[in-house]
């Protein structure tokens, strides 16, 4: 879809940055020490550190992806909100108490309290490192997608903007800007949320036969199956002929009166008769020329672009509008109701062109309520056991993950005491749980919206506020940006705090007075910074929640097996915790990297070239992380306590 | 419960401050694995209905709503819930000193 630039966001939006770097500069006046810089002092008050919890936690993915994902396929995307919510609990209860009292700067702090040990630094060091860069590359990813319709500017123009801005943000102040960035952000995010959650209660449900553009999806038939096959011309208008990659069996191609365009549709078979829905289609040939069903993509004259989409179809008792609806109501409505989602297929042609058709799927409000219509879901209604293990690998990693993330388990050393770690992680949970509540009535309300780029889930939430109002169009593109900013902006913080800290300090033991530790972190910050714009810009395309899983994965088995036993297994000791990050961190990265998904989605390769069984790692390599701990540790028991 | 040569490294072990935080502590760390241990069946149960029962899902006990609706907003609710329990029942663990 092309999207029009609106003066009023680009306003808002640098209005946004503006204020976000100006508080930077503002606040990093007095920030000189390593205490300062890497843990704001231990000063930020436990509620504003509770919503900079939400602000570093809800990402891109969690804001585009979760809403998205709800609005094309329905309640699968809510299972991503209740595992990352879940996430939390292990955070509050075994985790933050201990991590505040042990740890100072890192999460390396946190591991190596016992030991002393150069081993342990370097492991964990690494892992941060690897973890926050598999984090930022959706996060950079996300900024390119945000930036097209929002400026009209290029991917790279997107990503670019964004490390330069979080780089200076980084460099000038360190956790004290970025904790006020995080607090800001969450703050915005979830009033704006709610706010858009109450006007798509107070819009209800309506019937509607198409988007927001007026554009009625046409309907032809019935029409007997023996009539269609031969036919030269439908509905007065010309039947282009099939084949080439164009199946005659699925689709009727119906030619323009005038020109070079058709009309697309998908062939609905309903006994010995059939329908034709209308479907819309994209071609991109190997020129680089793109045409949306049949005539050049864009405004002008003999030009075409996609519609928006979004309806429901049905309304119980024959109704054609509801009017405001209860939070309740609203899911019961749903469940009763018919809505038309959208699947695609791709079809490739002898002169190396590829068309993406995308067509319509009214499907039962019943089944958008349940899991299993996602892809990535659907494999619990296959009935074969891999793809169920599949599942509960997932919401695993979802589980174990979030206490495991690097620049997540920094933000408890921003705080005083343990009660404060303790008191804000609670107002953490509250905000992101309403937050994650919020995510259901936003993506099925982005659902029936109308507004919905088929070609692009990710724009879900800000299109659903565009069809409520350009001002809040602004607003809310505003504060997807700012998301990216705020998330971005504490990966890069745990990742020069891994380099500075545990890695030249602790690892390389180059002895560094505060001052000397703060610049080289800045030094790192920099580097960093460019390598997230790099990598950004070579990910474009990928899909953004697909990268976060993986992010997930890699943190829970190697990072959480090493907290946990550390904690309540009197037997670790410093070889066993090297061992267990080391193992859980290569095992899930190696199998990520061999997986099917990989290999489809990075490589190109077919998904039977794939050397592991499962695409999420999870359920394999964080038992496996446990036992090396554990063997290790029975193995090397006398060597505690001493230094690598 | 939790390991105790990690408690001596907070503070001095022959301490009176010591014993209070490490009992604080110790109080404390039971309350929150119980609430994990309440919250991880109704998690690990969710998970595995989803997985291997996925058309119970769609059953509506209450409301009008389906199972899936009542237990995925069950588990937010619950964890907001579970959260603020442990806040107002888990005890101080002061003076804070570290070695």
């Amino acid at each position: 879809m092309i999207y029009d630039v609106s003066p009023l966001a680009v306003a808002i939006f640098f209005a946004f940055v503006g204020g976000t770097v100006g508080l930077s500069f503002f606040l990093g006046r007095k920030t000189n020490t390593s205490e300062g810089y890497f843990a704001a002092h231990g000063q930020i008050p436990w509620a504003v550190n509770g919503i900079a919890f939400a602000g570093d936690y809800l990402s891109a993915a969690s804001f585009l992806g979760i809403c998205g994902m709800i609005a094309m396929y329905g309640y699968d995307g809510f299972l991503y909100s209740i595992g990352y919510l879940a996430g939390w609990i292990v955070a509050l209860f075994v985790i933050a108490e201990p991590m505040k009292r042990l740890g100072r700067f890192t999460f390396a702090d946190a591991l190596d309290s016992q030991f002393d040990s150069r081993g342990i630094k370097l492991a964990a060091g690494i892992s941060t490192l690897i973890v926050s860069v598999f984090y930022l590359i959706p996060q950079m990813v996300g900024a390119g997608v945000l930036i097209q319709p929002l400026l009209g500017l290029p991917h790279w123009a997107g990503v670019l903007l964004v490390g330069a801005t979080v780089i200076v943000i980084v460099v000038t102040a360190g956790m004290v800007s970025t904790t006020w960035v995080q607090f800001l952000k969450g703050a915005m995010l979830v009033i704006f949320s709610f706010i858009l959650s109450m006007m798509v209660l107070q819009r209800g449900l309506e019937v509607g036969q198409g988007g927001i553009d007026g554009h009625k999806l046409e309907v032809i038939g019935p029409i007997a199956v023996d009539e269609i096959r031969d036919a030269e011309r439908l509905d007065g208008r010309k039947v282009i002929a099939g084949g080439d990659g164009w199946d005659e069996d699925k689709w009727v191609r119906l030619a323009d009166v005038e020109g070079d365009g058709f009309t697309v549709f998908r062939i609905r078979k309903d006994g010995s008769q059939v329908f034709l829905d209308q479907a819309q289609s994209e071609t991109r040939r190997p020129d680089g020329a793109v045409l949306v069903d049949g005539l050049p993509r864009g405004r002008g004259p003999g030009e075409r672009l996609m519609h928006p989409v979004g309806h429901v179809s049905r309304l119980p008792d024959g109704q054609t509008a509801t009017g405001p609806q209860g939070p309740l109501e609203f899911f019961r409505t749903l469940q009763e109701s018919e809505v038309v989602l959208w699947g695609s297929e791709r079809l490739a042609h002898a002169d190396g062109a590829v068309t993406t058709v995308y067509y319509q799927k009214p499907t039962e409000g019943s089944r958008i309520l349940r899991p299993g219509e996602h892809p990535t879901f659907a494999g619990i209604r296959s009935g074969r056991t891999k793809d169920r293990i599949e599942f509960l690998s997932l919401m695993l990693a979802l589980f174990c993950g979030t206490a495991s993330l690097p620049h997540i388990l920094i933000r408890y050393y921003t705080v005083k005491d343990e009660a404060a770690a303790r008191k804000s992680t609670i107002v953490g949970i509250t905000s992101i749980g309403i937050f994650y509540v919020l995510t259901l009535y936003l993506g099925l309300g982005a659902m029936v919206s109308g507004s919905l780029d088929v070609q692009d889930s990710n724009m879900a939430a800000p299109l659903l506020a565009r069809s409520m109002s350009p001002l809040l169009f602004a607003i809310i593109s505003a504060i997807a940006f700012t998301t990216v900013l705020g998330t971005v902006s504490g990966l890069i913080l745990a990742s020069s705090g891994a380099v500075a800290h545990d890695l030249i300090t602790g690892f390389l033991r180059i002895p560094l007075t505060g001052h000397q530790q703060v610049r080289v972190a800045k030094i790192a910050a920099v580097f960093v910074g460019g390598i997230a714009i790099l990598l950004g810009i070579a990910f474009a395309g990928l899909n953004v929640s697909f990268l976060v899983g993986w992010a997930f994965s890699i943190a829970a088995s190697a990072n959480l097996p090493a907290l946990t036993m550390l904690l309540f297994w009197k037997g670790t000791t410093r070889q066993g915790i090297i061992a267990s990050v080391i193992v859980g961190m290569f095992s899930s990265l190696g199998w990520i990297l061999l997986s099917a998904e990989a290999f489809t989605k990075v490589y190109g390769l077919p998904a039977e070239n794939a050397w592991v069984p499962l695409t999420q790692p999870g359920i394999v390599t964080i038992p496996l992380s446990f036992v090396t701990l554990i063997v290790v540790s029975m193995l090397t028991r006398t060597g505690r306590g001493k230094a690598v | 419960m939790l390991n105790d040569s990690i408690e001596q490294n907070a503070v001095d072990a022959d301490s009176p401050a010591h014993d209070a935080a490490a009992m604080a502590r110790q109080q404390n760390m039971r309350l929150g694995m119980g609430l994990f241990v309440i919250y991880l069946i109704m998690y690990a149960g969710f998970v595995f209905t989803s997985a291997f029962f996925p058309d119970s899902m769609e059953w509506r006990p209450l409301g009008g709503l389906n199972l899936a609706l009542l237990w995925g907003f069950g588990l937010i609710v619950a964890a907001i819930f579970l959260a603020f329990v442990y806040g107002v029942f888990s005890r101080v663990a002061k003076p804070e000193q570290r070695s």
